[in-house]
């Protein structure tokens, strides 16, 4: 019989010390993170103008900062290209759909959205896609070259201007950029535009076929019957039959998937495609809902593969860890908040709160993981919203 | 056993370390846009930038997910050691006969 131990407690009392620390360990762990790191998501959800208005403060000074592809540094000068492009893009739908939340913004915004279209035009924002296609994009608008990231992009922005300000000075540039994308699509056989010589991808053609149809919602045009035609022929062959993503590259001549169905193509697709076609955005919405999104602890994340598929993080899904993607994730903050999913919006947004680093400083903020392009998202993601209906598909 | 007050200290100094790391790191990448970098993925991505984002990113993770609980753990013992059960007292010990 062995004897109590002097100095040291019964067994049972460490066991009941171990089981409180345990207790108190685990309690910490799933309450105090997802307290603090979604403090801020019902007010990004409300549209709550302090708020938004850190953010736009934010991007203005990314617009004023005269940014050009070095400063993004990606290794590769067409992605920094992109990204540079990209920023003003995705700044300029956060301007506009900010206008469109708080009307008495409109005017400045859209100041600030010409500033965004200005700089999409300049020189050196366009240099990456007429290195890509040995011809520039505006100035080749007779011609036949698809130039689709490029141009399918910048017309959803300038048809968006449009809708906001029908007398938009940009009106002659979209409706010419309107019929070069129209008069390509028509002549495709699948229905696809070149996003670069021998590259097609879906996502980039949402982007052209949005800005078709906002365009022509606007100008009360004649292309309702290729917009049609478009997303009968997407819902066919572009959307996984299995999961009902957006498959993420097809190829140029026969339209068969080369890649699978990606988070990031579908959740980016469908923020697109809300601006012209609410029910298809929706249902690939569902989708991501359905086959991508998880949750750890209240916070969310969204996977770049379906079950059954694997692949590793490029310059689209961003760095993918343990099959989680850092785009998929983020996009899907605009699906949430379009189709009223308040619950997994406040989930995405604990995430993006703890890896994305909002910083205040002055009246603007930053997201300090993010840089110019990640600010320029989240800024269109988190204030992405339903058209109004006096203006809605 | 360490005082109370001592291990009190301890835990303090342990948040302040952390914290302090963190918001250091935090301004540095944030003052010179280091941490842009981090979005894009691949070989491309210089790797003494994408080791400081990822050492940000492991304290920022540890500050606000873990440390919360470890601190309300190193309490839940602590409190457990000043008002729980105490150990059993050691024997007095044997006097020794006193040698003529």
């Amino acid at each position: 019989m062995s004897k109590p131990d002097p100095g040291r407690r019964p067994w049972k009392t460490r066991a009941l010390r171990c089981a409180l620390v345990l207790a108190a360990l685990l309690t910490g762990v799933a309450t105090v993170p997802r307290w603090w790191c979604g403090r801020d998501a019902g007010r990004w959800y409300a549209g709550d103008a302090a708020t938004q208005e850190r953010l736009a403060r934010g991007i203005e000074h990314w617009l004023a900062a005269d940014l050009s592809r070095t400063n993004f540094a990606t290794g590769s000068s067409q992605f920094s290209g992109e990204w540079l492009f990209g920023t003003y893009l995705m700044a300029g739908l956060g301007f506009g759909q900010t206008a469109l939340e708080h009307p008495e913004w409109k005017a400045r915004h859209l100041s600030l959205m010409d500033r965004c279209i200005a700089r999409i035009l300049s020189d050196p924002v366009r240099t990456f896609d007429r290195e890509s296609w040995k011809d520039d994009p505006i100035e080749s608008l007779d011609g036949d070259s698809d130039h689709a990231a490029y141009l399918g992009y910048f017309n959803l922005l300038l048809s968006f201007h449009r809708l906001l300000q029908p007398d938009s000075k940009h009106a002659a540039l979209n409706d010419r950029i309107t019929a070069a994308l129209a008069r390509r699509l028509r002549a495709s056989p699948i229905l696809l535009l070149h996003t670069y010589p021998g590259e097609v991808y879906p996502v980039d053609n949402c982007a052209v076929i949005a800005s078709i149809g906002l365009h022509d919602r606007v100008t009360r045009g004649t292309n309702g019957l290729l917009v049609a035609a478009w997303m009968a022929r997407c819902r066919t062959n572009y959307l996984d039959a299995r999961t009902g993503l957006l498959i993420q590259a097809v190829d140029e001549k026969t339209g068969e998937a080369r890649d699978v169905a990606r988070g990031s193509g579908t959740t980016l697709g469908l923020y697109f495609l809300s601006f012209i076609e609410r029910p298809m955005a929706e249902a690939m919405f569902q989708a991501v809902k359905r086959d991508l999104a998880r949750s750890v602890a209240g916070f969310g994340l969204v996977r770049e593969y379906a079950a059954g598929e694997s692949g590793h993080g490029d310059i689209d899904s961003g760095p993918v860890l343990l099959g989680y993607g850092v785009s998929p994730t983020g996009f899907s903050l605009a699906g949430c908040r379009m189709f009223g999913d308040v619950n997994y919006f406040t989930k995405l947004y604990r995430i993006v709160h703890l890896f994305g680093a909002p910083r205040s400083r002055g009246d603007a903020m930053h997201f300090t993981t993010g840089g110019p392009i990640g600010d320029s998202i989240l800024f269109a993601m988190l204030t992405a919203r339903q058209l109004p209906s006096e203006l809605a598909p | 056993m360490k005082s109370t007050r001592r291990r009190l200290l301890s835990v303090a100094g342990e948040i302040a370390l952390v914290l302090g790391a963190h918001f250091l790191l935090w301004a540095w990448l944030a003052d010179n846009d280091v941490a842009a970098r981090v979005l894009a993925a691949g070989a491309h991505v210089p790797k003494t930038e994408m080791a400081a984002v990822m050492v940000f990113v492991l304290v920022r993770f540890f500050a606000l997910v873990l440390l919360p609980g470890v601190v309300l753990a190193r309490l839940a013992g602590l409190a457990f050691d000043r008002w729980g059960p105490k150990p059993s007292p050691a024997p007095p010990a044997h006097d020794t006969p006193a040698t003529p």
